[in-house]
């Protein structure tokens, strides 16, 4: 028997059609034009990478609010060490300090059961003020070398790669089903013998992992530490998985691809809105919107699925 | 000649093209118990959400009294005096015990406007005493108790409104021996003060020892209603089924029968709460037995067994790998499976499909080199649990909760005798799945035993262990009280005598 579409899948995939449609017409040529499509993209990236990792967290039914301030800490350690040792080193040191930062999330979360928003609620405070101390406030100077991965080959490079591991990670291994799983039902999961603690140990290494990655590509692209950056990337970045389709309580229904529509959605509509010269706060008012109005279309789209299948 | 208390008249009701009732009519007489029966979707339990006000009808009447009877919701449903303790747990978990006793109708309890708490916990309290509950603490959240207690807690809201018709759906299979006889009390008490009950129950022995009268429903409809002492087991399974059961439900022989070979070794295990100092060996092919009351701890035995319930002292020795297990990840390596007690809650994710329940067992075998998990694989798990174990479903693909709780129960089973483990711990396995389902389970048993696989039987029901298992260890007070060995002479009373 083929397999039914979901109407979750298509529902953020028709809107961004349908927004791309409606901005395509207001904006006519400029919205096609390179720097516009550029635009999207950069602004895209970060969101999908940031993303990736917070899926395996997310997926399993918690949530990642560390990832922001993450990513400034991460750039921040990250670029005073490799001022020391040699900037080659930048793009590991980066995703291994988001990764140890992830490692210590988890471990609070599976070994000391507290509440994963807790916990990493509190590391947005901590990171970000261990961010100032740091850099004492001020902007922290990368070598021009960095530079270079802010060019579209590298950065389309390090996208392509990160996208494919992601994917690979999430949909197609005992980790990635593990995690979907475990946002289903974690009592289950305990009962056939996953080992739960861990693995969602492993989700927040990664989702700390890939906001490291994303510090590199912020690093790149303002030529340098600030210690303001990333604020409130982790909303932006839920925005994008949520308007995308993933379920806010995790479980089978998440998926990288969703998140890749999401990011699209929240860059499109950004860029279309900035083209009309439409003020920021009012774009904020928009996106929010748009949240609510795909978070509780696909509530009710799965409503109506789950009864249609019952009824077969 | 008793008057008729509650009439159901030409009652339809669809889903969708499924018929779930169609023209159903039932009359429930007062001082009577009336057993309600038929196999998984024959339409009982919708029959009863449309009676207890859960569901609305399609068409056809109902009368209460001579009154014609229209119950919009469950609360209508309470205030006329008809209590239903329903089969999926109807209770909210984030509340206490009491607040769900008297959900909806707390301004009963109202103070100046605030609900008085103490008042509620008395009143429960005094409950409990009327029709001698085991007492579960009135301010006890819901989502701390274990089914059995839950469903003691739905009770207890049906008789809180001393009611005229006491609805009981499926709820002896979640309750221990001992509850069960209270309950058995409760039902004698109205039946003496002229009240009615409608029972609903797969246990074909116990409703014809408990009904007065019984109704049979296949596919929907009515096919008839007969006296209990017109029927006979035999009788009553060919109403509900349509044909004839073949082959034996339990074993045939009557005499303990297995290999040497120890492949488990118990060895006083304790958890200092549950259970202690417990020792017992699992031979190949051997089917063990546990049974006790419910807080004799044989679940919670199961548990540790698998490594999911941690222990404090003794240990659990696998003999072919010579191994102590102590987590479950490591019961599932070296070749044992597990059906817990609670389907819904620790075995299946149910709002996903049957492939993935299929596959989250066995991960480990379909897996590939860095951990690479083949979506053409999992179809091929869920296409294969459907096939081999005969579960009616749309596809793989659809999610569990559309199915009727005994195809659930045969993809949880399925998924781990695809893998052909070595030791399966079947923790009530037939709880709550028809005859028809039951009598396949048991085969199953009985062919897996034929090959050698070794099985840890832990049931409420007793005729099913003695049926069934080579050793029976009859647990009482957390320790093992007896052990008997397969015999003809092994019977119910025996056991009972024990467990007491």
């Amino acid at each position: 028997m083929k397999r039914k579409q979901n109407l979750e899948y298509i529902l953020p995939f028709g809107f961004l059609l349908l927004l791309f449609a409606l901005f395509s017409i207001i904006n006519g040529k400029a919205f096609f034009r390179m720097h516009n499509v550029k635009t999207i993209i950069d602004t895209m990236i970060p969101l999908c990478i940031g993303g990736y990792g917070m899926l395996f967290v997310i997926a399993q039914g918690s949530i990642d609010m560390s990832t922001g301030s993450n990513l400034a800490f991460s750039a921040t350690l990250g670029a005073i060490i490799a001022a020391k040792t040699g900037s080659f080193l930048l793009l590991p040191l980066c995703i291994l300090i988001g990764a140890v930062v992830g490692l210590i999330n988890g471990i609070l979360v599976s070994k000391f059961k507290v509440s994963s928003i807790m916990a990493t609620l509190a590391q947005l405070i901590i990171l970000r003020s261990l961010v100032v101390v740091l850099s004492k406030g001020k902007v922290v100077f990368v070598s021009p070398s960095v530079l270079k991965f802010n060019r579209w080959g590298a950065k389309g490079l390090i996208f392509a790669i990160a996208t494919v591991i992601a994917i690979y990670l999430f949909q197609y291994t005992k980790l990635g089903f593990s995690s979907r799983s475990i946002g289903e039902n974690e009592i289950v999961c305990n009962y056939v013998g996953l080992k739960v603690n861990w693995i969602k140990v492993i989700a927040f290494v990664l989702s700390g992992a890939f906001a490291g990655l994303a510090a590199l590509l912020t690093i790149a692209k303002i030529g340098g530490v600030d210690p303001n950056m990333g604020q409130s990337f982790e909303l932006q970045v839920m925005l994008a998985v949520f308007v995308g389709g993933v379920p806010v309580d995790g479980g089978s229904k998440s998926s990288i691809v969703k998140i890749i529509i999401g990011a699209l959605l929240f860059s499109i509509l950004q860029s279309g809105l900035v083209l009309l010269n439409v003020k920021s706060e009012t774009v904020e008012l928009v996106q929010g919107l748009m949240l609510l109005t795909m978070v509780a279309a696909i509530l009710k789209a799965n409503k109506l699925s789950t009864t249609k299948t019952m009824k077969e | 000649m008793k008057d008729i208390l509650f009439k159901v008249q030409n009652i339809c009701k669809s889903f969708g093209i499924t018929r779930a009732n169609h023209n159903v009519s039932m009359d429930i007489k007062s001082g009577e118990v009336h057993g309600l029966i038929g196999e998984n979707g024959s339409g009982k339990s919708t029959l009863i959400s449309i009676i207890s006000g859960m569901a609305q009808k399609d068409s056809g009447d109902m009368f209460l009294k001579g009154k014609p009877y229209e119950p919009s919701s469950p609360l209508v449903a309470l205030q006329s005096r008809i209590g239903t303790v329903v089969q999926e747990l109807g209770l909210v978990d984030g509340l206490s015990v009491a607040a769900n006793i008297f959900l909806g109708r707390m301004d009963q309890f109202k103070k100046f406007n605030v609900i008085d708490n103490k008042a509620m916990y008395n009143e429960v309290e005094e409950l409990y005493k009327k029709w001698n509950l085991p007492r579960i603490n009135p301010r006890a959240m819901v989502s701390s108790l274990t089914v059995e207690q839950k469903k003691i807690v739905e009770l207890t809201r049906a008789l809180s409104i001393d009611p005229d018709l006491l609805i009981l759906d499926e709820i002896t299979a979640a309750l221990s021996y001992n509850t069960r006889k209270i309950l058995f009390d409760i039902i004698d008490r109205l039946v003496k003060e002229n009240k009615s009950i409608l029972i609903v129950t797969h246990d074909i022995e116990e409703l014809l020892k408990l009904s007065d009268n019984i109704t049979i429903l296949r596919d929907g409809e009515k096919i008839t209603t007969k006296r209990a002492d017109e029927l006979t087991e035999s009788s009553l399974k060919r109403l509900m089924v349509g044909r004839e059961i073949e082959g034996d439900y339990y074993r045939a022989d009557s005499e303990d029968d297995y290999s040497d070979e120890i492949v488990l070794s118990i060895r006083n295990i304790s958890d200092d709460t549950h259970f202690k100092d417990v020792s017992f060996d699992l031979h190949k092919g051997e089917i063990v037995g546990l049974c006790g009351l419910s807080d004799a701890g044989i679940h919670e035995v199961a548990e540790a067994v698998f490594g999911v319930r941690p222990i404090v002292s003794g240990e659990i020795v696998l003999t072919k790998a010579d191994k102590l297990i102590n987590r479950a990840s490591m019961a599932m390596a070296y070749g044992m499976g597990y059906v817990p007690k609670d389907r819904d809650k620790q075995a299946l994710m149910v709002n996903d499909s049957i492939e993935n329940n299929t596959t989250l067992s066995m991960l480990d075998e379909i897996k590939g080199p860095l951990g690479f998990v083949s979506p053409r694989k999992i179809e091929e798990v869920g296409k294969k649990v459907i096939k081999d174990y005969k579960v009616v479903a749309v596809n793989e693909k659809v999610p569990l909760a559309s199915l009727s709780g005994g195809n659930r129960q045969k993809v949880n089973l399925g998924r781990w005798l695809l893998q052909e483990k070595d030791i399966l711990i079947l923790d009530s396995p037939t709880r709550g799945v028809d005859v028809g389902v039951k009598a396949y389970i048991y085969d199953i048993m009985k062919q897996l035993k034929k090959k050698g696989v070794s099985i840890l039987l832990v049931s409420d029901e007793l005729p099913e262990i003695i049926g069934l298992s080579d050793t029976v260890y009859v647990f009482k007070n957390s320790r093992i009280a007896k052990k008997f060995a397969r015999s003809e002479g092994l019977t119910e009373e025996k056991i009972i005598e024990v467990m007491l």
